[in-house]
């Protein structure tokens, strides 16, 4: 009787854990110009000056709009400040802010910006995007607590003025303004919040064109139109749903049409489907303001002789990696900076010229007074991960080929290996740098001085540092291009790092029209909207 | 009695102390910290925000706060998840890990049992020879892989389930026979030699020769006698299953517990790593009690046994 009693019991738990029919399928019909994007990882706050996450940053976009923004191509347009004028010694920006409003319908102002900006910069506030500030004038001294945060220069005028000083004439400040660590926050909202920040994100008041609408902790997220948004009859879509899936699966749900897009900059296409969708001609590759390199420690034997380096640099063959083993139509690179972004004019060198790097080899040999014998082997680390395995698989052989070094792979977890690298405890490292924004000092400050903290290589040059410090006030833009030109060519001639290829962004979409995928890696849905005849 | 559950109240207490001050100093002792990436913040930065949220504290000062969070059970926000606190992370991801683990487990003893039960009746016939292969299979065949392949034929291909989430019934099928393939496995195994050696006592041949029905020897001598060894296994099983599985969420994007478990030691999610091993030891003991108890029970030597229980923690 128990047995069967039991028995029972078991087929109704079975039948009764879930019989509940799917929410998500109601109402897709009343909304069509709804779209699905697959995301990777869930994001870990909303508040604009706390997020550092590539994937925060499209939400962000979505959530919040700033001075300045970028369209289609790429260029700077208004958009809270209607205008700006900028004064004769480039320093001050004085933007005019047009009438808007919050998405509770209370009016934006020029104090909301100030009070954001003083916000990420006070000496209190766990903003870990601050130094972004760090142009603005005393930026840097108000978040180290030596000056009040009253002499930072930001200063709303009136409710449609905001005066902004720098400490010299920046010309990449605009392209800062269009980015997320610039948003502003209402000030009312943010003044309530305990003092770590973040909490509940739906009552965060927001005034970009979509605002939350529901957030499954590691399911989904979900932003609606915002009808507050000033530009908001230019809006199409109803609602975004950002699901977060694994690679893997979201592949397997773009197939059968549960997502309309799926890859970077949210995720990933699996690295073996690549290929294929590729042959497809389905494959959407775009450019991405990125590079993958190998920093070198140069304070470490043999990798401080300059030479050595170099052979290192010249023996790799990067367009057969490009072509075989990352597949995803990625250039060479011979630069640390995207050649897009535009001041390379030729490759530094010649890729995978095997003749030169051994000439190299030979001198550097000869500098050092020891012969090949005696090179003890070298270590090649880097975070596990599929792709970073089959790349530096596909080195270690190049470099045992072209010079007869012996090559040591070392995986470890991610972040046991920054702090390897913070402690100068590797020889040679797998990295990238992405942009924050899309201008060449970016990359090259990565490398600016020894203990910057993205360094890690003990490298500095004096006419390195100088070119970029020159480059930040210079405004004439050839001046300026050829400053940063230059200081390329130093960092390369001296390789306390190897590039190896700069990034694509790889991903599937189906039906849309108008998303403006920022070579930054983020997502613009704005002006987008899914054009059902493109539907296969 | 009231002795046994007091010192078993005292012993579930030093547990969780002894958890919490392991996990406490493995987290402080591997590399690393919540704030470090490979883009990576400048220095300044990044020690601010260290001071900011405790980091830069004494250790003993660490601990002690980490003591008192366990005790009053208010581990604070997460540190990667600055809008969130790990009290609501478990209220949230535990109820989903919880109803599909139950599913899993409810499948895996019931048709373990069944059939660990018809083959112990049909010894070294061919259903106990296929019921061996197939244990055999669920056993060395991770489930990640039964999983993947699930999904790729029955979800994509077929179409005959749904590809991944959860919400439905239907979305709860794919991930359950996937978690419940190994202990299905292991208890069908278990059930069959616990039974074949009940099977065989003097009792059992009695009762035939008493004239007993087979269905009653089955289910008044046989099964409850069987099913002992299986309750010591079952209590180590429910507590990992109830908790989630990290990858079997992940291929079929389940928002539950279990992906929290591993990401947040790759995160240095100290609040996050702490939260969730004092909530994973209590769920330990409570299932391992549980079925230690209903093995109490389920054991007809009754008062020798009494004493094997408080014994063992």
């Amino acid at each position: 009787m128990t047995i069967r009693f039991l028995f029972t019991l078991w087929l109704v738990l079975i039948l009764a854990t879930g019989c509940n029919p799917d929410p998500r399928d109601l109402g897709s019909d009343n909304f069509p110009q709804t779209v699905s994007v697959s995301l990777s990882g869930d994001l870990e706050a909303f508040d604009p000056r706390l997020v550092r996450s590539s994937y925060a940053v499209t939400l962000e976009h979505m959530l919040f709009e700033g001075l300045m923004r970028k369209n289609y191509a790429g260029r700077i347009l208004p958009a809270i400040a209607e205008s700006f004028v900028v004064s004769e010694d480039g320093c001050t920006y004085t933007f005019t802010l047009r009438s808007s409003v919050w998405s509770d319908g209370t009016p934006l102002t020029a104090h909301d910006f100030e009070y954001a900006w003083k916000s990420v910069l006070s000496p209190h506030f766990p903003a870990p995007n601050a130094y972004q500030l760090y142009v603005l004038k005393n930026g840097r001294a108000a978040k180290s607590g030596e000056v009040p945060l009253d002499d930072v220069g930001v200063k709303a005028l009136d409710d449609h003025t905001l005066e902004v000083v720098l400490t010299t004439p920046t010309p990449y400040f605009l392209e800062l303004t269009t980015t997320h660590f610039y948003s502003p926050v209402n000030r009312l909202w943010a003044s309530e919040l305990s003092e770590m920040g973040g909490g509940d994100p739906f009552s965060m008041l927001t005034n970009g064109p979509f605002m939350l609408s529901s957030w499954k902790l590691g399911d989904e997220i979900s932003v609606v139109k915002n009808p507050r948004y000033w530009d908001n009859a230019h809006v199409r879509l109803d609602r975004v749903n950002f699901v977060i899936t694994d690679d893997s699966t979201a592949l397997q749900m773009f197939q059968r049409g549960k997502l309309d897009w799926v890859g970077s900059p949210l995720g990933f296409i699996p690295s073996d489907a690549v290929t294929t969708l590729k042959e497809q001609k389905k494959l959407i590759i775009t450019p991405a303001d990125g590079t993958h390199f190998f920093r070198v420690n140069t304070g470490s034997f043999p990798l401080n002789n300059v030479n050595i380096r170099k052979a290192l640099a010249y023996a790799i063959d990067r367009k057969s990696i490009v072509n075989h083993v990352t597949q995803a139509g990625q250039p060479a690179a011979t630069g640390l900076v995207p050649k897009h972004l535009g001041i390379q004019e030729r490759p530094y060198f010649e890729d995978g010229n095997t003749p030169e790097a051994w000439s190299h080899f030979q001198e550097g040999l000869k500098e050092l007074a020891i012969s090949k014998d005696d090179i003890p082997p070298i270590t090649l680390c880097y975070a596990q991960q599929e792709r970073s395995h089959k790349i530096a698989q596909a080195v270690q052989h190049q470099w045992e080929k072209a010079l007869g070094i012996k090559v040591i792979l070392e995986t470890c977890e991610r972040s046991v290996l920054i702090d390897k690298l913070s402690h100068n405890n590797y020889q040679i490292s797998m990295g990238s740098w992405f942009g924050d924004i899309a201008d060449p000092i970016n990359f090259l400050e990565v490398f600016k001085y020894k203990d910057t903290s993205t360094n890690h290589t003990l490298w500095e040059n004096e006419e390195y540092i100088s070119l970029l410090d020159n480059s930040s006030i210079e405004t004439d833009p050839i001046v300026r291009r050829e400053l940063l030109s230059k200081a390329e060519g130093i960092i390369i001639s001296e390789m306390p790092l190897i590039p190896i290829y700069h990034a694509t962004f790889n991903h599937l979409s189906r039906g849309l029209v108008g998303v403006y995928f920022s070579s930054l890696g983020y997502l613009d849905f704005t002006y987008a909207f899914k054009d059902f005849s493109k539907e296969e | 009695m009231i002795v046994v559950a007091i010192k078993k109240l005292i012993s579930v207490i030093l547990t969780i102390f002894i958890v919490t001050t392991v996990t406490f100093l493995m987290m402080k002792a591997i590399p690393g910290d919540p704030f470090s990436e490979e883009q990576a913040l400048p220095k300044e930065i990044h020690q601010a925000l260290r001071e900011h949220y405790g980091l830069e504290a004494p250790l003993s000062e660490q601990y002690l706060k980490y003591l008192s969070s366990v005790a009053t059970w208010n581990f604070g926000p997460s540190f990667k998840h600055k809008d969130r606190t790990v009290n609501r992370i478990i209220r949230e991801g535990f109820p989903i890990s919880l109803v599909l683990g139950v599913e899993s487990l409810a499948l895996a003893v019931g048709a373990g049992i069944l059939g660990g039960a018809i083959s112990a009746l049909n010894r070294n016939r061919w259903i106990d020879q296929t019921t061996l292969i197939i244990c055999t299979l669920g056993v060395s065949i991770p489930n990640f892989a039964i999983a993947t392949i699930l999904q790729y034929l029955l979800a994509f291909k077929l179409e005959l389930l749904p590809i991944a989430r959860w919400g439905s019934f239907e979305q709860s099928i794919l991930p359950a026979i996937s978690l419940a393939m190994l202990p299905m496995a292991f208890t069908a195994r278990l059930v069959r030699a616990s039974m074949c050696k009940v099977l065989e006592e003097p009792y059992i041949k009695l009762a035939k020769a008493k004239g007993l029905s087979d269905w009653d020897i089955m289910f008044r001598h046989v099964l409850k006698n069987a099913l002992l060894p299986l309750c010591g296994y079952l209590g180590q099983l429910t507590a990992n299953i109830l908790v989630g599985s990290f990858v079997i969420e992940k291929i079929f994007a389940i928002p539950g517990l279990g992906q929290w478990f591993v990401t947040s030691v790759m995160n240095r999610d100290y609040t996050a790593i702490l939260g969730l091993s004092v909530f994973y030891s209590i769920i330990l003991i409570g299932s391992v009690t549980f079925f230690d108890l209903i093995g109490f029970f389920l054991d007809p030597r009754g008062k020798s046994s009494r004493l094997s229980v408080s014994n063992s923690v």
